[in-house]
């Protein structure tokens, strides 16, 4: 970067503070941070539905002051989302879901304070870092996902796969079942490339196949309030101390590695289009307790496994503005929902935004930067308040939670099969955690196989059959080999060990 | 004989209903409407219910709601719309996907295009078949000229099968009899994606969307669906000057009523549609959106779909779409 281009840069941050710190904006910010963050507790209730709720009450506001409070709503939600998680097991977002895991089992430890810290520290981080992110590269990053054709996008999902087969718990073989399951929940609908139906069963819900939210809402909200039924009055647990609403001395040690980790490989993923926040946090879970030391913790409430992906799911919605800003394609519904709100306001984001519209463009990113702030601030302080609801007693709490998901299985189409999808769901859930089945590798198989189905067809368009695309180009090759060496690892490393086991005893005389 | 007295009480009960409903109409709309918008929030049929919105409320007197319907490629929404009451408070604000083109390619609809009567169109996204960035073929001709002597080498990108975009793409090559791939993304933002990035050698897809790309010279506009040519891009041929006008669907904005719906509410409806397309301040926020206001009155209106309906019936023959 040239001397002139540092200074244009600093001049544009500043312009961009200069139109995010005018108090109509800062206001629209605080109010979709605030809303964002209510979205996010409420399970089930998503930012998608939220944005495109308060659309008409931004016609009246400018361009960019819309714009600023439904970004506002968006990373607010991520904030927010982690909270439902690990209080009560139930994901407040379909983001959190794998914040769950260890998240739920620290505050079962009493340790909900640092839970929810580190992910409102993590969030913060990662959203700083992914504004700086913008702010540095976006034209740049704008281009390397472009070079994300079917082939790259078909190798980072088997490469994202082997990372995930990590995350399952207990047996193998029922890990390995519901993966299976989920594949095949995953194929029902309008099949991608040629649009035949399959197992639709003529009917026309069915025809876009099972929705995201009624199966993740089933299988882990549902699910978890009919166990808690059942086990009735074991809420004791929770009551016993709650050590500390911050983060301790050696949880920062623990999470310093998991968040920066999670702040980079969420902004890169979020970049790529298809990919949302759900992907990211499950990578980075992956990756965490893959490195990590002590991967028998995870799942115990290790914090590692909460700093990590919710730093991922909050840097990932700061990359996903980059195509948005720059190339004027939105990467996941939540961007399609913001470029809708860009063109009732008659702006065409695109690469001409920057220069056509600066105050947008960057007055929206360092609004972002303003509203992360403002999320440290505001959840901070709510974290006591937020332990103390784990007083509320379940007869109050989980009708409560039920309604929720109903009202956010029904609020993303209006359609009366989404709550009975989510329903009936909730109670395979249920019967899954009674026998032992992980949900995490079904879903996560319902997510990827998905998509791995469609750039697996769409490559294969391209080469016109051909399967050597994935060797040619260099991106695909080089993530298929990753994958590949990484599912030979495990069964090569013990070996070699053996082997140098007993080569040294050989050499003792 | 008691039944049947139980049965004509009921009949006339129901009369009785039926009589006092349709006297209910003459002070139509005397509450809030409902705009039952097909898709997920954003894209052209979105965006063009939110910009007319604020005037065609103003002007009716009464608020509008827009409600996102999404599923089934919008099959869900138009038969939700189908099925309600015809009394003009449930109109169905959709594209001509819903009703032209799918009605054609997908078996086991719940609904027909004669299940709906129109208040009129209003919008139109016209549509662009552009060439990935860096390409040797700078013109159609060049285009054209290169696919007839490399057949088979060349890929599109589409929106998905049965879109407009894939209607577009199929519709210019049979116009040229070219041998281009198909490889369907779901929906516009991954094909456009594919195209910038230089996966696919060409897409389609409207102006709205692929307009900044074009301006910022990263996307080489080939020639357009549009009757006549743009204004914005007086440099892009049509394909009706070059002799396809049959291949020219575009993508519009429509709003429907069920077809029983009285004939006097409808004309409320088309009246207030027509004054608010007559609105400066709305043109200028559906050209900034990159659309054009194109208003035709239901007669016109039926005409394009039932035309158009024919024409895609004939294309997914000729081209053997599997339904």
């Amino acid at each position: 970067m040239k001397g002139g281009d540092k200074m244009d840069l600093v001049q544009s941050v500043l312009y961009g503070f200069s139109v995010s710190l005018e108090p109509t904006n800062l206001a629209a910010c605080f109010a979709g941070v605030l809303i964002g963050t209510l979205v996010g507790v409420l399970p089930g209730i998503g930012s998608v539905v939220t944005m495109s709720l308060l659309f008409p009450v931004t016609y009246t506001m400018s361009a960019t002051t819309s714009l600023i409070m439904l970004a506002g709503i968006y990373y607010g939600a991520m904030y927010g989302g982690s909270t439902t998680s690990i209080l009560v097991n139930v994901p407040g977002e379909a983001a959190s879901v794998v914040t769950c895991l260890d998240g739920h089992q620290m505050a079962r430890r009493g340790r909900a304070g640092p839970a929810l810290g580190i992910a409102a520290f993590g969030s913060f981080i990662a959203g700083t870092f992914g504004v700086v992110g913008i702010m540095l590269l976006a034209p740049p990053l704008a281009s390397i996902a472009l070079r994300f054709g079917p082939p790259e996008i078909f190798g980072l999902l088997i490469l994202g796969f082997t990372m995930v087969t990590f995350l399952a718990r207990g047996s193998k073989l029922k890990a390995a079942a519901m993966a299976i399951l989920g594949l095949f929940l995953g194929t029902v609908g309008l099949d991608p490339i040629v649009g035949t139906p399959r197992f639709t069963f003529r009917s026309v819900t069915l025809m876009d196949g099972l929705g995201l939210v009624p199966l993740i809402m089933g299988l882990f909200g549902v699910a978890e309030v009919l166990l808690n039924i059942e086990q009735g009055l074991q809420q004791g647990v929770f009551e016993t101390r709650i050590k500390g609403l911050l983060p301790t001395r050696q949880d920062w040690k623990d999470s310093a590695g998991p968040v920066a980790r999670g702040s980079l490989l969420g902004f890169f993923l979020g970049i790529l289009p298809g990919m949302g926040t759900i992907i990211p946090s499950f990578i980075s879970y992956g990756v965490e307790r893959r490195i990590s030391k002590h991967p028998e913790k995870f799942g115990a409430g290790a914090i590692e496994g909460v700093a990590g992906p919710e730093s991922a799911n909050n840097a990932a919605t700061a990359g996903s503005m980059i195509p948005l800003l720059t190339l004027g394609i939105p990467p996941n519904v939540v961007m399609a929902v913001l470029l809708g709100a860009f063109l009732v306001h008659g702006v065409q984001p695109g690469p001409l935004l920057m220069k056509e519209h600066p105050e947008i463009f960057w007055g929206v990113i360092t609004s972002m930067y303003v509203g992360n702030a403002m999320l440290l601030v505001l959840n901070l302080p709510l974290i006591g308040l937020w332990v103390q609801l784990l007083k509320v007693p379940y007869g109050i709490l989980f009708p409560l939670i039920l309604l929720f998901c109903v009202i956010g299985a029904y609020s993303v189409s209006g359609n009366i099969w989404d709550i009975i999808t989510m329903l009936a769901f909730g109670v395979v859930g249920y019967l899954m955690k009674k026998f032992q089945y992980d949900p995490v590798p079904l879903l996560l198989a319902f997510v990827l196989g998905r998509m791995a189905e469609e750039s697996l067809r769409q490559s294969l368009l391209l080469s016109r059959g051909s399967l050597m695309i994935f060797l040619w180009r260099p991106l695909s090759g080089a993530f298929l080999l990753s994958a590949l060496v990484l599912i030979l690892l495990p069964f090569v490393v013990p070996r070699v060990k053996a082997a140098f086991r007993m080569v040294n005893q050989r050499n003792q005389p | 004989m008691r039944q049947m007295t139980l049965v004509s009480l009921i009949v006339l009960l129901l009369l009785a209903l039926g009589g006092s409903w349709a006297s209910d109409q003459s002070d139509y709309p005397n509450r809030e409407i409902e705009f039952i918008i097909p898709f997920p929030p954003a894209g052209p049929a979105d965006t063009a219910a939110r910009i007319i919105q604020p005037r065609l409320s103003a002007i009716l007197g009464v608020p509008i709601v827009l409600i996102n319907k999404p599923g089934g490629g919008g099959a869900l929404g138009a038969d939700f719309v189908a099925r309600g009451k015809p009394d003009g408070y449930r109109v169905f604000a959709t594209t001509n996907s819903t009703l032209t083109i799918i009605t054609a390619t997908q078996p086991d609809l719940p609904y027909q295009l004669n299940n709906f009567a129109s208040v009129g169109s209003y919008i139109v996204d016209l549509g662009v078949i552009t060439a990935r960035p860096g390409s040797s073929w700078k013109t159609l001709e060049q285009l054209v000229d290169y696919a007839k002597k490399n057949p088979g080498k060349l890929t599109y990108g589409s929106a998905g099968q049965g879109t407009v975009s894939f209607f577009t793409m199929e519709l210019f090559k049979l116009s040229y009899g070219l041998d281009i791939a198909h490889v369907p993304f779901q929906g516009t933002a991954p094909a456009k994606t594919a195209v910038l990035g230089g996966h696919v050698d060409l897409a389609s897809s409207g102006f709205a969307s692929l307009a900044p790309s074009i301006r910022a010279g990263q996307l080489i506009p080939l020639v357009t669906t549009a009757p006549k040519r743009v204004a914005a891009f007086p440099n892009v041929p049509t394909m009706a000057e070059k002799g396809f006008p049959e291949a020219s669907v575009n993508i519009w904005m429509g709003l429907f009523v069920p077809a029983k719906t009285p004939n006097e509410t409808i004309d409320k409806l088309t009246k207030a549609l027509e004054k608010t397309m007559q609105d400066a301040a709305v043109a200028s926020a559906v050209e900034k959106a990159g659309m054009l206001v194109d208003y035709r009155d239901p007669k016109a209106t039926r005409k394009l779909l039932e035309s158009e309906h024919e024409a895609v019936k004939q294309a997914v023959k000729k081209l053997g779409i599997r339904g």
